[in-house]
């Protein structure tokens, strides 16, 4: 077996692992499907009921909802792991780290995608947002943006997991770095929903890969150190 | 001691460029009196800037020697750069106020950038904070200072493209303010503050490395009754 | 007209440089005074105390 199958191999055995747990109702991500929900809601009352204003927020409101329900979900997949202690048995397995990090990073992507699956429907929904024609490129910013905030948060929730702060921490460390995800999401969601007027769509995209490899490299070399007690 | 006449040269220096920048130079004839907030803000916004990097470097230094050097170092960039970062932000705002009419702009890219840096740093600081063990503060830290330096150069294009695309009315726009059209006084007023803003940075890094590192002796010691085998970098105390 | 607005932008400037410039002697003076105490820590031989026993074999070391 080549070294990269063989990553992908231990990759795919953490994530599905982590899957099998989350459907035999271990509840890591599920909750925060709901509280991604409820998030959109609740926006709905802080800056309604205005449509037209609120309909220009969506696609800022469609990614604060995503990405503050990611940063729990993150966190969950690595605190209840810890809780159950079968994070210390990971740290322990003679594995490559990169591939325990690509394998936890999998969980991330997939969490993140089935939190941007409930968001995007649901902005349609409650604010009015026409999303019909710019389908296809929706889908792929929602792709790029779960990569990239699931490579970063995984690093970060593998880091901060011991810490008893942790839950304070990982916001605060996250949403710094996250940043110029959001923004590039944000402007390239808003762009497509004009029909990109400015042409800008492109940059946004090159953006979001460029901070998808960036942060997917940094997490293959320093997860390791993340694990290490 | 060097750092002594550092130190002095530093108080000096800043006083000196202070007062220059205060009465010495002409007020502009666009922003008036507003405009010499400037000097301090982009002498500021340079050493924010460099401690970030310096954190940085030190960070990957740590990852590569584990030596406890590095993470003094780092902690001394990192710590730095906060005050200067909170400074720059601080001048920005008193800046922006008379010349703008608002304490904030989103378009300002190098304003939104450093609030950034601001708190990329505090977090730094904060799970420093949190992590007893010297080496394991160490590692953590590090992970985070490096994770920051290559979110910085991103979040910069970003902002900068964001502002791009919304472009305001130039005359009072980011851009002019920034890079005005300069006078040689102007310049020389902005190099004599950031030079001598450089002579305190160094005596602030030099300083806050040297306590950094009797701390970690001192932690050392406490944890395992002995100094460290890599106490050659302090002079161990006399006997 | 002009001689107030002046005035009220010599009021941003003075606010500028005064909390920086006090901000960052007030942590250049904090460093001065941990540094003096640090130092005597960890330099100072507690002459007037027994010395500590030599630690217990530790297992890990």
């Amino acid at each position: 077996m080549t070294a990269v199958a063989r990553h992908l191999a231990i990759a795919r055995a953490i994530a599905a692992k982590d899957l099998r747990a989350e459907l035999r109702g271990r509840q890591a991500v599920t909750s925060t499907l709901f509280l991604a929900a409820l998030t959109l809601l609740i926006f709905g009352f802080a800056l309604g009921p205005d449509r037209a204003s609120l309909a220009a927020a969506g696609p800022g409101l469609l990614w604060l909802a995503v990405i503050l329900s990611g940063v729990l979900a993150v966190g969950r997949l690595h605190q209840l792991e810890m809780e159950d202690g079968a994070f210390e048995l990971l740290a322990l397995y003679p594995v490559p780290r990169a591939a325990i990090y690509l394998g936890k990073a999998l969980g991330g992507l997939a969490a993140m995608l089935a939190l941007g699956a409930l968001v995007l429907p649901l902005t349609v929904v409650l604010y009015a947002l026409d999303v019909a024609s710019a389908l296809p490129g929706l889908v792929l910013v929602i792709g790029l943006g779960a990569l990239g905030f699931a490579a970063v948060g995984t690093l970060y929730a593998g880091l901060t997991v011991r810490l008893r702060a942790r839950e304070v921490l990982l916001p605060l460390l996250l949403l710094p770095v996250v940043a110029p995800l959001l923004l590039a999401a944000v402007s390239a969601t808003a762009s497509l929903l004009a029909g990109d007027p400015f042409g800008e769509l492109g940059a946004w995209l090159q953006l979001l890969i460029g901070y998808d490899l960036a942060m997917l490299l940094a997490g293959g070399l320093t997860y390791g150190l993340a694990l290490e007690e | 001691m060097a750092t002594r006449v550092l130190g002095i040269g530093a108080l000096v220096a800043v006083a000196g460029a202070t007062a220059f920048a205060l009465v010495g130079v002409p007020a502009d004839l666009n922003q008036g009196e507003a405009q010499r907030i400037m000097y301090i803000h982009v002498a500021s916004a340079w050493l924010a800037y460099l401690s970030f990097g310096v954190t940085a470097a030190a960070s990957v230094w740590w990852l590569v020697r584990r030596d406890p050097r590095a993470d003094a170092v780092a902690l001394a960039g990192a710590e730095v750069g906060v005050l200067f970062t909170a400074a720059t932000i601080w001048a920005g705002m008193m800046w922006g106020r008379p010349v703008w009419g608002t304490y904030w702009q989103w378009e300002d890219p190098r304003l939104t950038t450093t609030a950034l840096l601001l708190a990329l740093y505090v977090g730094y600081l904060l799970i420093r904070r949190l992590t007893d063990e010297p080496a394991r503060r160490a590692t953590r830290a590090a992970v985070v200072g490096i994770v920051a330096a290559i979110d910085i150069p991103i979040v910069h294009f970003s902002v900068v493209w964001w502002r791009g695309l919304h472009q305001g009315p130039t005359f009072m726009s980011p851009d002019t303010i920034l890079n005005p059209p300069a006078p040689g006084q102007f310049v020389a007023a902005l190099l004599l503050m950031l030079g001598a803003f450089s002579l305190a940075w160094l005596w602030l890094i030099v300083s806050r490395y040297r306590l950094a590192r009797l701390d970690w002796e001192a932690e050392e010691f406490a944890r395992r009754g002995r100094l460290p085998g890599l106490a050659a970098a302090v002079p161990a105390p006399r006997p | 007209m002009i001689d107030l607005a002046a005035i009220g932008d010599l009021a941003f400037v003075a606010a500028a440089y005064a909390v920086i410039l006090g901000g960052t002697g007030l942590y250049a003076l904090s460093l001065a005074r941990r540094l003096r105490g640090a130092r005597q820590t960890t330099s100072t031989p507690a002459s007037d105390q027994p010395r500590p026993a030599d630690p217990p074999i530790h297992p890990r070391a």
